[in-house]
């Protein structure tokens, strides 16, 4: 018999646990969760773009709405959330051409840095956006 | 015992998906590249926040070129078929999905295609200005 | 120091009378050099005779007492217990996501029919020769690494495809079909590259890399299976070569 209870599956001496969970593992979950978010994402905004086809005047005030700080500051999660697919993406590419599959917790240290690297510049070049309040024009 | 012999019934090679997957990957990001430049930074020639907005003429003055609307539509059929495909590669990972697959593969089809259409309409109101 | 006790808390479940597992702690006085397996038989023999595990040469060579110790999946009969002496309670469970017969056994007979599918026996040229195959050290390089799999289950059960995916064909038999596949005696390479090529095959490795973090002998199917998805896909690409299999 197979155990399908919640407690035994993921308790403290489960492989799920999270002290349990090794980088791999750590990787492959953010990966997943990143990639479902980014699907809903793209059909979120697919629905935002259409309001367009409805009037011009309505898409102007929907970018006028998301030019605030709180929409930019999600805009930035959104980012974050991209460059932590496209790094780990290029982990999990490197090794499919065989390179680092022996360092492989190396080579995700290595995509993080890059990826943290592209972050704060990316914020360097949204912080105005952010935090500097647009003066009411 | 019936339920073992349905290991590796699955006869369908998915070399084609898995290739194609890092593929788009690669494309995605070059696009996304020039998507993020174009969209945010192109007519970003000071901080004031306000002239970083975009306007529905913004848009349809940029998609009076051809090139603008090759990059915006190759980029939601990249995205469409990565994000989809991506979403097949989850869906296979569980029983219940992987012996249904010709279902799982017909309604990813129906709903990129679908999407598909959607996108290309969607642009239609910036390219003919309205 | 010789004196000192360590609990062992141990997962029971005994599927004729039981629904749900449950933990049952025993105190063991640790010896030097004691091993889990060890502790397991001291609870056998002076505590409660109900206890039942796998275990066969205890020195790490069949691969039947592999458990989950201390949230790892390690082998018992290799994992000493001075160094958990730290720990309230030493957790000891079963190979997860598998059948439990008993307490720590598990059967392991979906294990190997997903080892069985991908033909792990070598398949040589005909006529068979007289004596053997001859092979030089330097042919067996590729193989000396997964040849070493001792067949305990840890990283087909420690893989999270393997466990939702009952199809999938895990990281073991993907390893073996990678051992079979670059040993210069078998010949039937297109062959085995068409059992793999599949979506419950190579396609369902994500590069996890618990099979890695758990396997006992060091070994790394993770590689064997990168290993042959550049193989297939090479194959796919540029097409086959012409085959070697008459």
């Amino acid at each position: 018999m197979k155990i399908g209870n919640l407690k035994w599956l993921f308790g403290k001496n489960s492989e799920f646990w999270p002290t349990n969970m090794k980088t791999g593992m750590w990787a492959w979950i953010g990966h997943r969760i990143t990639g479902l978010v980014l699907v809903v994402y793209v059909f979120m905004h697919l629905s935002f773009l259409s309001t367009a086809s409805v009037s011009s005047g309505g898409f102007d005030s929907l970018m006028e709405v998301t030019s605030q700080p709180l929409f930019v500051a999600m805009d930035f999660v959104l980012v974050i959330v991209v460059i932590y697919h496209a790094m780990n993406g290029a982990r999990v590419m490197l090794f499919d051409l065989g390179v680092g599959i022996r360092d492989q917790k190396f080579v995700f240290w290595a995509c993080m840095a890059i990826g943290a690297v592209l972050i704060v510049a990316g914020l360097w070049a949204v912080w105005d956006l952010i935090f500097v309040p647009s003066g009411g024009g | 015992m019936p339920e073992r012999q349905r290991i590796a019934t699955t006869k369908v090679a998915g070399t084609w998906a898995w290739f194609l997957q890092r593929l788009s990957a690669v494309l995605l990001v070059v696009l996304l590249g020039i998507h993020l430049y174009v969209s945010h930074f192109m007519d970003l020639d000071s901080h004031v926040a306000d002239e970083a907005l975009i306007t529905f003429e913004d848009v349809t003055v940029r998609l009076d070129q051809l090139l603008y609307i090759v990059v915006d539509y190759s980029m939601l059929a990249m995205v469409l078929f990565h994000g989809l495909n991506g979403f097949r590669t989850v869906m296979f990972d569980f029983d219940m999905f992987i012996r249904r697959k010709k279902t799982v593969d017909a309604g990813l089809w129906v709903l990129g295609i679908a999407t598909m259409l959607w996108g290309i309409v969607i642009l239609f109101p910036f390219i003919t200005g309205g | 120091m010789a004196e000192e006790e360590i609990t062992i808390k141990i997962q029971r479940f005994d599927p004729a009378a039981d629904k749900l597992p449950y933990w049952q702690s025993y105190k063991v006085k640790m010896k030097p050099g004691m091993t889990v397996l060890d502790a397991l038989f001291e609870i056998l023999n002076h505590q409660d005779g109900t206890l039942s595990f796998r275990f066969c040469c205890r020195a790490g060579v069949c691969g039947s007492c592999a458990m989950m110790i201390a949230g790892k999946l390690r082998l018992a009969c290799e994992t000493q217990v001075g160094q958990f002496a730290w720990m309230k309670e030493l957790p000891v469970s079963p190979l997860p996501h598998q059948k439990i017969v008993k307490d720590l056994a598990v059967d392991y007979d979906h294990f190997f029919d997903r080892i069985k599918q991908i033909k792990p026996y070598l398949i040589g040229k005909e006529p068979y020769p007289e004596k053997e195959y001859i092979q030089t050290p330097k042919e067996r390089e590729p193989i000396n690494e997964p040849i070493d799999c001792i067949l305990c289950g840890s990283c087909t059960s420690s893989c999270t495809v393997a466990w939702t995916n009952s199809d999938y064909l895990g990281p073991a038999a993907l390893m073996k079909a990678y051992r079979f596949y670059s040993d210069t005696r078998d010949i039937a390479d297109d062959e085995r590259l068409d059992i793999v090529e599949n979506e419950s095959g190579l396609f369902r490795c994500h590069t996890i890399f618990n099979c890695v973090e758990v396997c006992p002998k060091k070994l790394n199917p993770t590689e064997a299976i990168q290993k042959l998805k550049i193989k297939v896909a090479k194959r796919k690409l540029f097409g086959r070569k012409k085959s070697s299999r008459a």
